[in-house]
């Protein structure tokens, strides 16, 4: 299943070897785990705290429609016929946005037909995620990682690395430093490569 | 007295598994031998029916089994309801492993119930409630179910310590010093984001199976002691017709316990009829406490008293009985000597 580095420290020997099998499924489940390079995982239950750091493959590119759909025109109609169902309602919108109600026809949940456009072009190159989407999905794993009690948390993220840092009550300046610390050390080897 | 107890192991529990095909010559058979249906599920054509049956009637309804095409398996945790709790219902703590264990205990034929505590997550502040305590206590056993961190599972055992039913934890590390805040341990079942299909794990959901059985079987020894007054399925049986329950459209509105069931109808509605139904020529009440469960009103808890529980108390009544007696006595006396010998009234005073 595993595709990237996961590095896992902590102090619970049977915990680490599970949150590391835990931590993969998860980020298969959400489809993530193919765009992840490198992951460390710092478990100290005992604190508790918990920091997870995550290095990207690449930079995260905004979806258009040409990437999640098939599109042709045909007598000033472009026909899309959506390949990958999760941005179904995304496109929806999109076209709705950029056409109106009134030229955007839905004929199926994947068969959408929009009047008055003369090229398939003009409609592949609307977005139809934010290119904080990706970024979002996966602190939202990483939050499906961490333990449920961890509730008090932080993130740092920028050049392709997210680092999550939690715990149960008060955030600590050397949690956080901590935290920074792993970040900096994922960025740096990011740079380095 | 009469009771239930001279005939206390005869019954045996077994599970048909089969088509919907001549079932009611099996329901017929059932009735004839005085046994009972505990469970009965239909699924288009296929039926699955659990029942008590006297011990030496079982090759007769082994035999109508094979012979309508269905099969007879053993169901060791038939006839008990287990509550299988999880810190909470977040998606953290409950859909893997604990619906597998859920699942899992039903196949043995327990009635399950999966709950997550209000407030059981974390490790600095994770707690129980006395209302969550009083409903735990209300199943034969509870099944609890914790994560994969040694240090968090040990600073949780406060939360079973408080909890007065057989209780078999779960978890991922084998923790240390919590022996005695439970009846039976399971190591090797952590937080996990999948379901329980792989040989080894398969294996584990056995091993809770047994250590659910095992801490019930010591239930049943001690009830064993000094046994219950009437089976809790003779009182399933008189209580399946009320019509109220016969109408009753929530799963399984009657489910047996060890010592007693849960009748899934408003107590404050029918727990006085339900006192007043007789059993062995006794008020159900008498040899039952019947109370609201303390989940909600729409259902209530059948305890059947234990025959020295109820011999104790007809030994209280005839105590309070018999100086009323004797106080009404010679005051009746009296008065019949009165009419009679108005001289020997004198002597009396």
């Amino acid at each position: 299943m595993a595709t990237s580095e996961t590095e896992v420290t902590g102090t619970d020997p049977y915990g680490n070897e599970m949150y590391k099998a835990l931590y993969e499924e998860i980020m298969f489940d959400v489809g993530k785990l193919a765009s992840i390079e490198r992951s460390v995982l710092v478990l100290k239950p005992d604190v508790p705290m918990f920091i997870i750091s995550v290095k990207m493959k690449a930079q995260q590119a905004a979806k258009t429609i040409g990437d999640i759909a098939s599109t042709r025109a045909e007598r000033k109609t472009v026909y899309i016929s959506i390949v990958d169902e999760t941005y179904a309602p995304g496109t929806l919108t999109a076209l709705w946005k950029r056409y109106g109600r009134e030229r955007v026809k839905q004929e199926d949940r994947l068969n959408i037909e929009v009047a008055g456009v003369e090229e398939s072009a003009e409609v592949d190159v609307i977005p139809v995620e934010s290119t904080e989407q990706p970024i979002r999905e996966v602190i939202g794993a990483l939050w499906r990682v961490m333990p449920e009690g961890i509730r008090n948390r932080e993130v740092i993220s920028g050049d392709n690395v997210i680092t999550a840092v939690a715990t149960e009550e008060i955030m600590r300046p050397e949690m956080l430093k901590e935290a920074q610390e792993l970040h900096d050390r994922m960025v740096g080897e990011a740079e380095h490569v | 007295m009469t009771g239930w107890s001279g005939r206390r192991n005869m019954y045996e529990v077994i599970m048909y598994d089969g088509g919907i095909y001549r079932s009611d010559e099996l329901f017929e058979l059932i009735e004839d031998v005085g046994g009972v249906v505990l469970v009965k599920s239909r699924s288009a054509q296929m039926l699955t029916v659990t029942m008590s049956i006297p011990a030496e009637d079982r090759p007769a309804v082994e035999a109508l089994c094979k012979e309508i095409g269905g099969q007879v398996k053993a169901v060791p945790l038939a006839g008990t309801e287990i509550a299988v709790v999880g810190p909470t219902l977040g998606r953290h703590h409950m859909p893997h492993p604990i619906c597998d264990i859920a699942e899992y205990l039903r196949r043995c034929g327990a009635i399950t119930v999966v709950m997550g505590l209000a407030r059981g997550r974390g490790k600095l502040t994770s707690q129980i409630n006395l209302e969550e305590v009083s409903v735990i206590d209300e199943y034969d056993a509870c099944v609890f179910m914790l994560g994969n961190f040694k240090s968090c599972v040990e600073a949780k055992a406060d939360l079973i310590r408080q909890l007065d039913v057989p209780t078999v934890l779960v978890c991922g590390p084998k923790p240390d010093g919590m022996d005695d805040a439970c009846s039976a341990i399971v190591y090797g079942i952590g937080r996990k984001a999948a379901r329980m299909r792989e040989p080894a794990d398969r294996a584990k959901l056995e091993e809770v199976g047994r250590r659910v059985e095992d801490v019930l079987q010591d239930k049943k020894e001690a009830l064993s002691e000094d046994p219950l007054f009437v089976h809790p399925a003779e009182i399933k049986m008189l209580l399946e017709n009320y019509e109220p329950l016969d109408m009753c459209l929530r799963p399984a509105p009657l489910v047996m316990h060890l010592d007693g069931l849960r009748a899934k109808i408003p107590y404050s509605e029918y727990h006085e009829a339900i006192e007043n139904m007789e059993v062995y020529g006794r008020r159900l009440g008498d040899v039952c406490s019947i109370t609201p469960s303390k989940i909600n009103d729409s259902s209530m808890l059948i305890r059947i008293k234990t025959r020295s529980q109820v011999a104790y108390e007809d030994s209280l009544r005839a105590a309070k009985a018999a100086p009323a007696a004797s106080a009404v006595g010679p005051v009746a006396e009296k008065s019949v000597k009165k009419k009679k010998t108005p001289a020997k009234k004198k002597k009396t005073a």
